[in-house]
């Protein structure tokens, strides 16, 4: 949006030749801060080789070492007054400046005549009609390369531009191989025009001038390549801007167009600037050359003007509107957009007109800057939503194969195919096949995007920084080194702003992802146990703020060591109380970080029965340090996580119950069988516990032989929770099966052979029965009688 | 025929330039050089019969493009089109005084040669040297553009074509490189020798009297005052130039005329593409063209490679019969029943629903592979 027609502007001053192009060569030599961007013409072969010689000289050498000594010196004793001398030195800059334009613009009606004149002496009507020529005759051999080059690549191009990509990754990466492929071309046309022309030798201005015009042209056919680029006017598979295919080219036009003319004036004016000082009334030629750049300039301001007046509205209108989300705001930031865009544009023009080269640059970088902040924040969302929308719908591309593969198989199956096939096209009804349904492809995106807005808010901002210092032509580096006052505080910025970059960047990653795991903790309605999630749910924002502070203590203490406070005094302190604490609380910590490795490893989860050491119990409920788990009969255990040395959890996947029955050795074994069979058929039909069982009632025969009976095994293998319950009733409609088929459970009975002829009194009989039993009682093993629900 | 003709004639006028080219060439050595190169590269187009075949090719080639003009359904092509005929318009005007300069010269006996021509572009007329720069650029590139749509469909082009283009930029590269060259030695020479410049100078309008064709060898008899050659001259080049001027806009005009007629309108349907609406008279791919549908047409438009066949898929347009050329390309490359070239296929009023047998993206290598088929489909999607 306006974003980006401020980005071009910057683009376009960005241009190496601005500089030189700006300032009149003896504005330049005036001003110290500026001279090495004196655009003079470059030495010839003869001048250099004479420079090498005059420098082979050791006494020449020796002269300049010490000259520069001296210098040295001089630089140090002025350190205190340079201050005063800049602002000085500026103020006579501006006086200066004030004068020239006065009289330039006294000058103005003569500008015609005067620069005919020096263009005239320059260079007859041939030489100007030839330079034409080469100037055609270099582009056709740089178009004729490039030409070419496309023979062999365009194929590669269409290919790119056909092919529409499905995921973030391929879409960037078909941008960026068709911008590369572009430039290449670009470059090997201004290989082919530009080498060319300098494998021959020419007269100076003629030089400067045909190169100007070659380079003119690869500025502007760069320049439209880098607005194609963003814009894929053509396709909008490749666009990385979210503009429609109405705003498109036409941003993408009028972008051209301002290039056009921001490269036109900047090279007309380079080449006036060059033929100014040749004229025979040299001061003169130099006040029309810079009215004439000065007419240029505000050319170029007004092209940018009717690009923003143009644009700017339509595009908050039609795209980026609903993404700023101003609120009530909006209408009135709309009129503003470009209110504020102009002036910034403006006010740039004045500066520059007025000479002061470092103000213009900072007005246009800080008025770049929140524009170009917005742009990267709409990219960025623009990049996301498309990337999600391809992955939404792979996912969903998925979801759909994945039900017709069930669907096929269900209609294959014989039994339940109804059933499953509505199962399964019942969500595919539900989900819409357009974008923003989050699947598990799509989610992963969400997780980046704040991630990548903050870094690149801060690159931009580390980019202005860098700007604005190029601006005043200061290395922010080279000033670091330096022992000034200045550089010291340049040395602590920015160690500051590398720290707060690195926390910002963690905490933002860490915040993230925790407050994606809460967003998707749903709290369990009234009256149901919460799951694990809920301690997951009270741990995080716990572990979000030991985060923090540990991000803020670490990188407090970074920053303050970078200022120059010895912090190891600090961090002594710190560490003596921390190992006090932690001795102190150490099975507090233990408990906590068992607890939470309980909980990754979901051992227990509330309302299942488990069993620790010789407690047992339902889960009742868990808190930070321990857990509670309630005995059937009722007693409450509370257990810290650190005591937890291993769990058994009853409660989960599956549990197999086996059964026993005594009975007498002459039972029909197949009618057991049978009998079994009927009653595990009867109780998988009962509707509060049949759907539990995995496997149904089944007879296992004979498991061993006892002395006066047989034991049949039956086992049933259910989910845990019912096997209770199913284990009652199949004891009581086996026991009825059996008794209405005539199978009667062996009873012990104990037969005493009494080695005598009479018969006993009854007395005795009871007595010896007495005996016998307290015998056969006393051999009986008492096995723990298992103590279950 | 007609493409025959066309193919042959412009062939014809292509090798003469690419000689013609290579002779300037020789300018990177030396004058003298392109002099000495002269009688081996254009003395076969010098002697009558090669000025006749040269002549008759010409003319051919000239009234051929006139009426591919007027036969023209939309004005609105794509850019490799456009490039072509926009060129082939400018070389008329341009190359009018170079070829009546040296009829005019042929006819008083004047013979031609390097060492006084460059002189005369580079230093005494250069608004004639960069006349021949254009010329030569806009000669180059519609050449260019004819004969390689001509190649890149024919069975040895997957040999030949890699090697083919590198000559295509090299020939007039080097020759226009040959012609800076040989201006900057004509340009130290003068500068070095004031005497001589001097003494050139001053004959300078003898120089600029026509293309600069001056020995002082011509026959006494026939030798003419230079206003009055310089008269016939201008007259002959005015005359040239209107006539061409009024020739080109009665066939615009004619083709104006002929399109009058129709003015329905044509709803094409392309299968993973947009539907479009458009005039009715243009074909398939003029339509495509126009609204950024990609459809593959390595012989653009010509019907010669088949590339750009469509699979028509319904619609109740009505359709013309395949004309000879079509039927024969379709049959060479093996089209289904129910495939048409969308180059040839003008669809009357109505709809049509279409669908792209190739990729947009197919090479002129893909079209001569020994196992049939294995053509790269139509892409997933377009992004028209």
């Amino acid at each position: 949006m306006l974003v980006r027609l401020a980005a071009l502007l910057l683009a376009l001053m960005l241009h190496p030749g601005f500089a030189s192009a700006q300032v009149p060569p003896h504005l330049a030599q005036g001003a110290q801060t500026t001279s090495t961007e004196t655009a003079a013409p470059a030495p010839s072969a003869n001048d250099v080789q004479d420079l090498l010689r005059i420098l082979g000289d050791q006494r020449v050498v020796d002269w300049l070492r010490s000259a520069a000594a001296a210098a040295a010196h001089t630089t140090v004793d002025e350190e205190g007054s340079t201050l005063r001398a800049a602002i000085q030195h500026r103020l006579a800059a501006a006086r200066q400046r004030m004068g020239e334009l006065t009289q330039a613009w006294s000058s103005f009606p003569l500008v015609p005549s005067v620069l005919a004149e020096a263009w005239r002496s320059q260079l007859s009507p041939a030489e100007a009609l030839r330079s034409l020529t080469y100037v055609i005759i270099f582009l056709f051999v740089g178009g004729g390369l490039e030409w070419l080059f496309w023979q062999y690549f365009h194929p590669t191009l269409v290919r790119i531009e056909h092919t529409v990509p499905t995921t973030l990754m391929r879409r960037l990466s078909a941008a960026g191989a068709r911008l590369f492929l572009q430039a290449l071309a670009i470059a090997i046309f201004s290989i082919g025009s530009v080498g060319a022309f300098l494998a021959f030798a020419w007269p100076g201005f003629l030089e400067r001038l045909v190169v100007n015009l070659l380079l003119g042209v690869i500025a502007v056919r760069a320049l439209a390549t880098l607005s194609r680029f963003l814009l894929a006017p053509v396709f909008p598979a490749l666009r990385l801007v979210p503009l429609d295919d109405r705003l498109a080219p036409k941003l993408h036009r009028w972008n051209v167009f301002v290039a056009m003319v921001f490269v036109a004036s900047l090279l007309i004016s380079d080449t006036l600037d060059v033929l100014a000082p040749t004229a025979s009334d040299a001061a003169q030629a130099r006040s029309a050359a810079l009215a004439v750049s000065v007419g240029l300039g505000a050319t170029t301001a007004l092209a940018v003007l009717a690009m923003i007046w143009s644009m700017t509205p339509r595009i908050m209108r039609d795209a980026a509107a609903p993404r700023f989300a101003l609120g009530r705001l909006e209408p009135v930031a709309f009129r503003l957009l470009p209110v504020a865009q102009s002036l910034v544009v403006i006010i740039a023009l004045l500066l520059w007109i007025s000479g002061a080269r470092e103000l213009m640059w900072t007005v246009l970088i800080v008025g770049l800057f929140v524009p170009v902040t917005m742009l990267s924040r709409v990219m960025i969302d623009h990049f996301f939503d498309r990337a999600e929308e391809a992955a939404a719908a792979e996912d969903h591309r998925r979801d759909a194969e994945a039900q017709a593969h069930d669907a096929t198989a269900a209609l294959a199956a014989p039994g339940p195919a109804p059933g499953v096939a509505d199962d399964a096209t019942a969500p595919a009804h539900a989900s819409p096949p357009s974008a923003l349904v989050t699947g598990p492809g799509a989610e992963r995106y969400a997780m980046y995007r704040p991630i990548v807005r903050r870094l690149v808010r801060f690159l931009l901002a580390i980019a202005t920084l860098f700007a604005l210092a190029a601006a005043w032509s200061t290395d922010i580096f080279v000033l670091a080194e330096t022992p000034t006052l200045a550089g010291r505080i340049a040395k602590v910025a920015i160690n500051v702003v590398a720290v707060l970059l690195l926390a910002d960047l963690i905490w933002v990653w860490a915040r993230t992802a925790i407050d994606r795991h809460l967003a998707g903790y749903v709290a369990p309605p009234p009256g149901e146990a919460p799951g694990p999630e809920a301690r997951m749910a009270t741990l995080l924002p716990l572990m979000r703020n030991i985060l923090l502070v540990t991000i803020l203590v670490i990188g407090g203490l970074t920053m303050l060591s970078s200022i120059g406070v010895n912090i190891a005094p600090l961090l002594a302190g710190a560490g003596i109380v921390g190992v006090a604490v932690g001795f102190g609380t150490q099975s507090l910590v233990r408990d906590i970080v068992s607890g939470i490795f309980f909980l990754v490893d979901d051992a227990f989860r509330v309302g299942e029965y488990v069993e620790i050491g010789n407690l047992r119990g339902t889960v009742e409920s868990m808190s930070l340090r321990s857990m509670r788990v309630r005995h059937h009969r009722g007693a409450v255990h509370t257990i810290p996580f650190g005591e937890l040395k291993s769990l058994t959890n009853y409660s989960r996947d599956w549990v197999i119950l086996k059964l026993e029955f005594r009975v007498p050795f002459e039972t029909d074994l197949k009618l057991v069988k049978k009998l079994v069979k009927q009653v595990g058929a009867e109780l998988q039909a009962d509707p509060n516990y049949g759907h539990y069982f995995l496997e149904p009632l089944k007879s296992q025969g004979v498991r061993r032989m006892e002395e006066f009976n047989m034991v049949v095994g039956v086992k049933f293998m259910a989910r845990p929770g019912a096997q209770w319950v199913i284990r009652r009733d199949a004891y009581h409609k086996l026991r009825d099966a059996f008794e209405k088929n005539g199978i009667h459970f062996a009873q012990r009975n104990v037969k005493v052979e009494v080695l005598s002829d009479q018969p006993l009194p009854e007395q005795v009989r009871e007595a010896v029965a007495g005996a016998a039993h307290a015998a056969i009682e006393s051999r009986a093993r008492h096995a723990p009688v298992r103590d279950e629900p | 025929m007609v493409r025959a003709v066309r193919i042959v004639s412009g062939l014809v006028l292509f090798t003469y330039v690419a000689m013609h080219l290579v002779n300037v060439a020789f300018g990177l050595s030396s004058i003298e050089a392109m002099d000495a190169a002269r009688p081996y590269f254009m003395g076969l187009w010098t002697n009558p019969l090669g000025s006749l075949v040269l002549m008759a090719a010409f003319l051919a080639h000239f009234s051929l493009g006139l009426a591919a003009i007027y036969q023209r359904n939309t004005l609105r092509m794509s850019r490799t089109d456009a490039v072509q005929i926009l060129a082939s318009l400018l070389v008329v005007p341009l190359l009018t005084p170079h070829v009546v300069g040296t009829a005019l010269a042929a006819r008083y006996g004047i013979a031609p040669s390097f060492a006084s021509l460059i002189p005369y572009f580079w230093i005494w007329a250069p608004e004639e040297g960069l006349r021949q720069v254009l010329l030569l650029a806009f000669l180059w590139i519609h050449g260019c553009v004819g004969v390689f749509t001509w190649a890149r469909v024919q069975p040895w082009w997957s040999r030949a074509g890699a090697f083919l283009h590198p000559f295509a930029v090299a020939i007039p590269v080097l020759a226009l490189l040959g012609f800076v060259s040989a201006g900057n030695e004509a340009i130290r020479a003068l500068d070095a020798e004031p005497a001589i410049a001097a003494d050139t100078a001053s004959q300078a309008d003898a120089y600029a009297m026509d293309e600069g064709e001056t020995e002082y060898a011509a026959p006494a008899g026939e030798q003419r005052s230079r206003g009055e050659i310089l008269a016939i001259l201008s007259r002959v080049n005015w005359t040239v130039f209107s006539l061409y001027l009024v020739v080109v806009s009665a066939v615009l005009v004619a083709r104006r005329v002929r399109l009058a007629g129709d003015r329905n309108t044509v709803r094409i349907a392309f299968a993973e593409g947009p539907d479009v609406t458009a005039p009715a008279g243009l074909s398939v791919l003029e339509i495509a063209e126009q609204r950024n549908v990609a459809i593959a047409h390595l012989c653009r438009g010509r019907a010669r490679c088949g590339t750009c066949r469509v699979r028509l898929a319904g619609g109740d347009a009505t359709l013309p019969h395949p004309t000879h050329e079509e039927a024969q390309t379709l049959a060479r490359v093996g089209a289904a029943p129910g495939e048409r070239l969308a180059c040839q296929l003008r669809p009357g009023p109505g709809t049509l629903v279409v669908e792209r047998v190739l990729a947009p993206y197919v090479r002129p290598g893909d079209l001569h592979r020994t196992h049939p088929a294995p053509l790269p489909a139509p892409a997933e999607g377009n992004a028209a």
